[in-house]
């Protein structure tokens, strides 16, 4: 009896843990973390400017990471919403959310 | 009986032995374990005992490489984790299996040698820098640096130049991820960037590798003179080449690994990265008075929906980040400031505001010497040697004046009278344009000894400020004293050793690409003086004709000095 309400009470959680996602492996999640912060400034250049190194390279980290093409973050770090966000830690915190939203899985922990 | 089998084993046995011996002096097994020659011995440059495996081994290299071979044939794990290019070389010497251990980066394409150029806000840095930076074949982004680092333990002024000069830092070998780093040079140090290919093998590449997962838990103690970041690296970078390219000087500097580098045509594909400030200073100066308020505004506040010209919004976003990394209280605003900037620009289908590396089509020495002769008309002869000279003639340096001369020696024949021998330890011009935004001073230190029939001296400090002129040249005013027993304008003996107060006013003029003006009133030594020359640079000579006023009497000099 216990089992099954054990059982019942993961079911109706499960939905709740599936919408918070997967934490990415800690080296990873560091590395997107620290290249996002130290970027910022190049990576708001790059939304406006027509060469994108910084885009492409934080484009090809995620995908790597989570399975998800690059041309999603590519979309995503193009998007007016990130690329006019002011604050670096906001601005990494709105792509953790993106993140979560496209593949799953997040970097850092709200 | 046939004895042909032991004579066989013996020529094999003494072969090895004649090879071990020699190996253990070779060039490879002296270089990868920092080895430097001291008369007959040995000294390694390694400073943490670890590094060796016998307690000898700072000064024995046949010992360590003895104990090394030994452990290679135990198959010591440890060894070969610690040591994994020591494990190789000893394994290929000795025609062992080689079995390699430890995992390097198989997706460097190539090795980038960087050399930021002279930064004159600290003394360790005005001779430039060195780093590696392995590409990979995603690119810079995904590359990390290799570079030697001094931890100053947080010191600074005299205690730092002391201690740099002394030996009092531990310096460690680094390795980091590219975008990190290259912003500390970009945007906070705002250094002129030249970039190099090195000529590697994908071996070498390999070895490169191998060689900083020996070194990068290892210290050695850092001078600024001749074991500072240029001499190290250039170790590092005997360890894989097939000829040494630095070897134990008085001093080692970034400019001298370069050009050793390019005299062995190890050098190609040469970029250059001019700082933010100079071509901030370029556009900023073109505009008109009202445009630089706005651009100054748009450092200070908040403009949303900002609807300035795409000089002034490309003027601003230049030198933002240079702003940002400097100047943490403005971030806030700045950034915000960024994001409209941009969209204004988009909307005036603006885009390639960022500066680009720019290509050259050849590589060429960098010149950080000069010799030089005078001639004047009361029939005195000069002669300059300057074995450490950055000139401020180089070709982006059009306004601002920023030359490092060291340990200058300038020989004065006089046929009428004693001649005179004068040593210019440092002779320092950092006379960079002022603005409102920049708050950048300007600045010159001296420090001569002379020898006239006794030895007198003149050390040198000036401070004040210099503001741009027709955005072709510098007007200039400092203030500053001198503690001399000599006048080393007319190089005439002073009564007493003295502090003597001094003023400077002065232009410096760009009348042509190649020809300079300099006209400038000078309060020193007690004395008025008012100079005035012209600079002809072509190529690598500069042709000078000045004429020096003071009263009643005028000198009129010809020089002619040689950079290379």
């Amino acid at each position: 009896m216990n089992g099954m309400k054990r059982f019942l009470f993961i079911v109706l959680l499960l939905p709740i843990f599936s919408y918070a996602g997967t934490r990415l492996p800690e080296n990873i999640s560091n590395e997107i973390i620290s290249f996002t912060l130290f970027s910022y400034d190049n990576l708001i250049a790059d939304a406006y400017e027509s060469e994108k190194p910084y885009i492409n390279r934080l484009s090809f980290l995620l995908s790597e990471a989570t399975n998800v093409t690059e041309s999603v973050y590519y979309q995503i770090l193009n998007s007016k919403e990130l690329s006019s966000e002011p604050f670096p830690v906001k601005y990494m915190v709105l792509l953790n959310k993106k993140t979560l939203e496209k593949s799953g899985y997040y970097f850092v922990d709200e | 009986m046939n004895k042909l089998p032991f004579y066989v084993l013996l020529l094999i046995f003494s072969t090895s032995l004649l090879f071990s011996g020699e190996f253990c002096y070779s060039r490879k097994w002296l270089n990868i374990l920092f080895y430097d020659k001291q008369g007959d011995s040995y000294i390694s440059l390694a400073d943490t005992s670890d590094f060796f495996i016998t307690q000898e081994g700072k000064t024995d290299p046949k010992a360590e490489y003895e104990a090394s071979l030994k452990l290679v044939e135990a198959n010591d794990l440890s060894f070969k984790t610690k040591f994994p290019l020591r494990y190789k070389y000893i394994a290929n010497n000795n025609n062992f299996k080689y079995e390699p251990v430890v995992q390097v980066a198989n997706n460097i394409e190539n090795v980038v040698i960087a050399y930021p150029n002279r930064y004159m806000s600290n003394p360790a840095s005005m001779f430039g820098h060195l780093y590696l930076v392995l590409k990979t074949n995603k690119g810079l982004l995904d590359s990390d640096i290799l570079h030697y680092v001094a931890d100053t333990k947080g010191v600074g002024g005299f205690n730092y130049l002391l201690g740099g000069l002394v030996g009092e830092f531990e310096g460690w070998f680094l390795r980091e991820p590219y975008y990190k780093e290259v912003k500390n040079y970009t945007y906070v140090e705002d250094r002129d960037i030249i970039y190099y290919d090195l000529k590697l093998f994908p071996e070498q590449i390999e070895d490169l590798q191998l060689a900083y997962i020996e070194l990068q838990n290892y210290s050695f103690y850092y001078y600024f003179l001749d074991k500072n970041c240029a001499f190290i690296i250039g170790k590092l970078l005997n360890v894989i080449l097939l000829e040494d390219i630095v070897k134990k000087e008085a001093y080692v500097m970034p400019s001298q690994i370069i050009n050793k580098l390019i005299d062995a045509s190890l050098l190609e594909n040469k970029l250059f990265r001019v700082s933010n400030t100079k071509l901030f200073n370029n556009i900023f100066n073109k505009l008109s008075g009202s445009d630089k308020k706005k651009v100054i505004k748009l450092f200070f506040k908040k403009h949303p929906n900002v609807q300035y010209n795409k000089e002034i919004l490309k003027s601003f976003l230049l030198i933002s980040e240079y702003v940002i990394s400097n100047y943490s209280s403005m971030s806030d605003t700045v950034r915000f400031n960024r994001i409209e900037a941009y969209k204004r620009l988009r909307e005036l289908n603006v885009f390639g505001v960022r500066q680009k590396d720019i290509k050259s089509k050849s590589v060429s020495r960098i010149k950080s010497e000069s010799v030089g002769v005078s001639g004047l008309v009361n029939g005195r002869y000069e002669f300059v040697y300057n074995p450490v000279y950055f000139s401020e003639y180089s070709k982006h340096d059009k306004i601002d004046i920023k030359s490092v001369k060291c340990l200058g020696i300038k020989l004065k024949l006089n046929p009428n009278d004693s001649n005179s021998l004068k040593f210019n330890i440092v002779d320092l011009k950092n006379i960079t344009q002022y603005n409102e935004l920049l708050n950048t001073f300007s600045w010159e230190v001296k420090s001569s000894i002379i020898y006239n029939d006794s030895f007198l001296t003149n050390q040198e400090f000036n401070y004040g400020l210099a503001f741009n002129f027709l955005n072709n040249g510098l007007i200039y005013s400092l203030i500053g004293l001198n503690y001399t027993s000599f006048d080393d304008i007319t190089d005439v003996l002073l009564v007493d050793l003295n502090f003597i107060p001094a003023i400077k006013i002065g232009l410096n003029q760009n009348l042509t690409e190649n020809l300079k003006f300099f006209v400038s009133y000078e309060n020193r030594f007690k004395k008025d003086y008012i100079k005035a020359e012209l600079l002809y640079k072509h190529d690598n000579l500069l042709n000078k004709l000045m004429l020096i006023n003071e009263g009643s009497s005028s000198i009129l000099k010809l020089s002619f000095e040689f950079l290379f």
